[in-house]
């Protein structure tokens, strides 16, 4: 073997195993160009109002049917409102595993993997999803819920125990890793000791104490039937609806009401200081998350507060994740939602990046509220964009049973009428620069809003974080 | 007794409720271009958005020894825009108020997909089109690079979660000669392509004899048609060979239980045990779902009375070639993984040893039933599933009612039958994976014994 041979033989050893791939054909594309469309920039139309059919049953209890036909689907959903803060977050956690889908493995027959269950500061909703055949054994469980038949004890059983494997785990995590990234960014916008901070501690003694009584007396509490509805939306018809939701619920007893719980409205006080960095070991990545305190839904600022979500990172074409992924390479995606609570509504930017671009995309996010706020400084190419995706996503989703169904549900929960659902795409149509940078002066700090990050430690010590609001560690 | 009070009025309401007015899901309409390219229109006539896929016949398992991400690194670049429609491509799609904007790379294909209003379809068909014309003629080096960090941080965010350990060990249950044995996506490998290796891979795979568009939702399929011929038929394949077609293989054997011990930085610690099964439509696939339900449902029991369980996800994960079906075990970090394996162990033994109730079988089948028909009420889904085409399915093509009659066909013995055939003790993987601090994020395999002599 010559010595060149043995050369090239150990590069090929040491070198990739990967072969050359021939050239392609072509440099450019053989297809010539594509006959062209007509631009057209004309809005799109507010989606027809959905036809409704809604009465009240002796109980108290609100009903809501509406037909659609496109599929052989029916989304049924019992909404309570209540004031579930009242209750520990462990007994929350257990009425929801309690009456979701797939809670009890010995009762198939009556749960699908369809059938959900949430618990929110405003109040319950069990939801399920069925073939319309499907829809009478959903009926008699919403009214068996209503009665307080609901929660059997293998039910309680099971969902007590799953729920103190997850209480054990995380906190188990919490005593060896101290305050969470979460819980500290969360005391950040409310402030030490918050109820709304404890309530993300699962305490695994809390979920032992509870018993089965005290588990039926908060899913009564939360299924008043004066302050709960019935929503069914699908490939029904409504009539025979009716005539069985009244057959079924007409025998349950109203119920003498209680006073929900009046909840002072939140301050948000200033942090002293803003953007807290918990420290990791080795991780390549960073985590940078935003979040900040914004209307409730029910305010005349929500709409413009939703379309400046979409501008701060909420749709692929926004500011920051072109910034960010598209010219940087520095993430995969910039995540921006806007959750509800009971009292306000909370936007949350987060973006994971490698840590040595940690500091720029917290600045960067920082900037951008800065300049969403600014109505000379939103273009309206951009806005239009942002429009466009809210307005069609809006209305896409009053097109399915599901969509709609969830949309009815929702505004109940909020105290809502129904017509709210097609009100906020008008609202969103309306809106202008000036609206939505008003929205985000009223209600986003861009200096204050609280921040953390979450990544390597011996990095971001010796690479300091620079926003405004000040940068500190957490213990 | 309770259950048999109500057992008159129920019925009665069942017979009030039952009738349904919603137009069957039946059949959507196809038919292939000239070029070649596979076109389904499957209208829903109450809808005011429609959904759009194109999907491409190549994914993981078309990339050459060595070249591992580059059918993901391909389907990032077709978000850049051409000549005629510069800038994102979804910033053009966000513009018409699409939604539901994302591609997939698998093993098996790569789609595009997003929902726009109906108004907004001709445009919208003419940027795919342009998409599969023009996508790559812009592409240089700055952009290539751009994506190819845009992948790292993928990869990064994967690793986290629970695919990783497939990703660690889908190179042990494949060899490299297999298709999906070239998979696994190595960071070296994605920043080894430069501009004219993508392209080759494009100019080879993304041809229209290799597409297949679906629409559903709110459109007329007449102008529907029209506007795909004008905007999709001058499409066509260029000087470089189609590759074969691939068909579906037997799963592989292995002749022992394969014992990997692995670490990896996460909160728990992990079972998983993987068994090589048949394909997505093939004989025993529908049988394993059912399988995997009922193992789901006998676990959960278990877990009632074991506190460190955190989740159970098991599974038959169906490919076009082949499939493998997954059984994964989370529990507490140090708590180990043998009280799962042998509770999975214990459970699989009562299956293959009794077999299943016939009162399951119909559980299971009026439920999958049921999963399969609520899917339909998305129209991405709908179109989405129409585009698939899976070699084992009549004719090469999804289809509800054949996806249905799989799940009426399935039987008591069928589904004992699954068990004792496709997860036979001394013939799979058993992956414990130990959550460490300070291992890697993607995972690192300690020790890979083989065990001829069964598990006791």
């Amino acid at each position: 073997m010559t010595r060149a041979a043995l050369v090239a033989l150990l590069l090929v050893a040491c070198g990739p195993s990967r072969a050359p791939l021939p050239l392609p054909a072509a440099a450019r594309s053989w297809v010539g160009a594509l006959p062209m469309p007509s631009d057209d920039r004309a809005r799109l139309a507010a989606p027809e109002p959905p036809s409704i059919v809604s009465f009240t049953l002796p109980s108290g209890l609100s009903v809501q049917i509406a037909e659609q036909h496109a599929v052989p689907v029916v989304y049924a959903a019992l909404v309570g409102r209540g004031d579930a803060s009242a209750a520990s977050v462990e007994l929350d956690a257990l009425i929801e595993v309690a009456l979701g889908g797939n809670a009890a493995a010995e009762e198939l027959e009556d749960a699908t993997e369809e059938d959900t269950a949430r618990v929110s500061e405003r109040g319950l909703v069990l939801t399920s999803r069925v073939v319309p055949a499907a829809l009478d054994g959903v009926l008699a469980r919403y009214a068996g819920a209503l009665e307080g038949r609901a929660l059997t004890r293998e039910r309680f059983d099971h969902a007590r125990a799953a729920v103190l494997g997850r209480a054990r785990f995380t906190h188990d995590q919490r005593l060896r890793r101290g305050v969470t990234p979460e819980e500290d960014l969360f005391t950040l916008l409310y402030g030490e000791d918050h109820d709304r901070v404890r309530r993300m501690r699962m305490r695994p003694r809390a979920i032992e104490r509870i018993d089965e009584a005290r588990a039926r007396r908060q899913l009564a509490s939360l299924l008043v039937p004066a302050r709960s509805a019935l929503v069914i939306v699908g490939d029904v018809d409504a009539s025979a609806v009716e005539q069985a939701v009244r057959q079924r619920f007409s025998s349950i007893a109203g119920v003498e009401l209680a006073g929900i719980r009046d909840r002072a409205p939140p301050r948000f006080a200033d942090p002293a200081t803003r953007l807290r960095i918990h420290g990791t070991r080795d991780e390549p990545s960073a985590l940078v998350r935003l979040i900040e305190h914004g209307p409730p839904i029910e305010h005349e600022d929500y709409a413009a507060f939703r379309l400046f979500a979409r501008l701060a990172g909420g749709m692929f074409s926004s500011g920051l994740n072109l910034r960010l992924r598209e010219t940087r390479g520095d993430a995969y995606g910039v995540m921006t939602r806007v959750s509800d609570r009971v009292d306000h509504s909370a936007l949350a930017i987060t973006v994971v990046v490698p840590v040595a671009s940690a500091s720029s995309a917290a600045s960067a996010i920082v900037d951008e509220l800065a300049r969403l706020s600014d109505a000379s400084r939103i273009e309206p190419e951009e806005l239009e964009i942002a429009r466009s995706v809210e307005l069609a996503e809006l209305a896409a989703s009053l097109e399915t049973s599901t969509g709609l169904g969830g949309a009815l549900a929702a505004a109940f929960l909020a105290g809502q009428p129904p017509s709210s659902i097609i009100d906020t795409f008008s609202r969103v149509a309306e809106l202008d620069a000036s609206a939505v940078a008003a929205a985000g002066r009223r209600w986003v700090r861009p200096d204050k809003a609280p921040m953390i990050i979450v990544g390597d430690y011996l990095w971001l010590f010796t690479h300091p974080v620079r926003v405004p609001g000040g940068v500190d560690f957490a213990d | 007794m309770r259950r048999l009070r109500f057992a008159i009025p129920f019925s009665l309401l069942a017979l009030a409720l039952a009738p349904s007015r919603s137009a069957a899901v039946g059949p959507p309409a196809r038919y292939t271009l000239p070029n070649g390219l596979s076109v389904v229109l499957d209208p829903m006539p109450a809808r005011r958005s429609v959904a759009v896929v194109v999907s491409v016949e190549a994914g993981r398992r078309d990339q050459p020894q060595g070249w591992s991400g580059l059918a993901h690194l391909t389907e990032h670049l077709l978000f850049q825009g051409t000549p005629a429609a510069p800038g994102e491509l979804f910033t053009r799609l966000e513009r018409l108020g699409a939604s539901e904007i994302n591609a997939q790379t698998s093993d098996d294909w790569t789609r595009y997909h997003e929902v726009v209003p109906s108004a907004r379809l001709e445009r919208t068909l003419w940027l795919e089109a342009e998409r599969f014309a023009h996508g790559l003629d812009g592409l240089d080096a700055r952009g290539l690079a751009e994506q190819q960090r845009v992948l790292d941080r993928e990869r990064e965010l994967r690793d986290l979660r629970r695919e990783a350990v497939w990703e660690l060990v889908r190179g042990v249950l494949y060899p490299a000669s297999h298709p999906y044995g070239r998979s696994s996506e190595r960071g070296s490998d994605v920043h080894a392509a430069r501009v004219e290796d993508v392209r080759w891979f494009f100019q080879r795979h993304y041809m229209p004899d290799r597409l297949t568009l679906s629409l559903s939702g709110g459109f007329d399929p007449q102008d529907a048609r029209g506007w795909i011929e004008r905007y999709f038929g001058p499409l066509r394949r260029g000087a470089i060979p189609a590759p074969e077609r691939q068909h579906p293989t037997p799963p592989v054997r292995i002749d022992a239980e394969r014992r990997i011990l692995a670490e990896a930085r996460r909160a728990d610690d992990l079972l998983c045990v993987i068994w090589p099964t048949p394909a997505w439509g093939a004989e025993g696939d529908a049988e394993l779902d059912f399988v995997a339900s009922e193992l789901t449902r006998r676990l959960t029991e278990w877990r009632t009375a074991a506190d460190d369980v955190r989740e159970i996800d098991i599974v038959q994960a169906s490919g076009h070639l082949a499939s493998t079906f997954r059984a994964c075990i989370s529990v507490a970090r140090r708590s180990g993984t043998l009280a799962p394996l042998v509770a999975l162990n214990h459970q699989i033994d009562l299956l293959r040893r009794d077999g299943i109730d016939e009162r399951r079988v119909i559980a299971w089948r009026e439920r999958w039933r049921q999963r399969e028909l609520l899917t339909m009420e998305s129209s991405l889904t709908r179109a989405l599933l129409n585009a698939a085409r899976p070699p084992a399915f009549p004719g090469g093509l999804y289809d509800l009612s054949a996806n249905l009659a799989r799940y009426d066909a399935v039987t008591t013995a069928g589904v004992q039958d699954a068990a004792r055939r496709w997860l036979p003790r001394n013939e799979r993987l058993v992956v414990s994976v130990a959550g460490r601090h300070e291992a890697p994020a993607d995972g690192r395999i300690v020790s890979d014994v083989l065990v001829r002599e069964a598990t006791p």
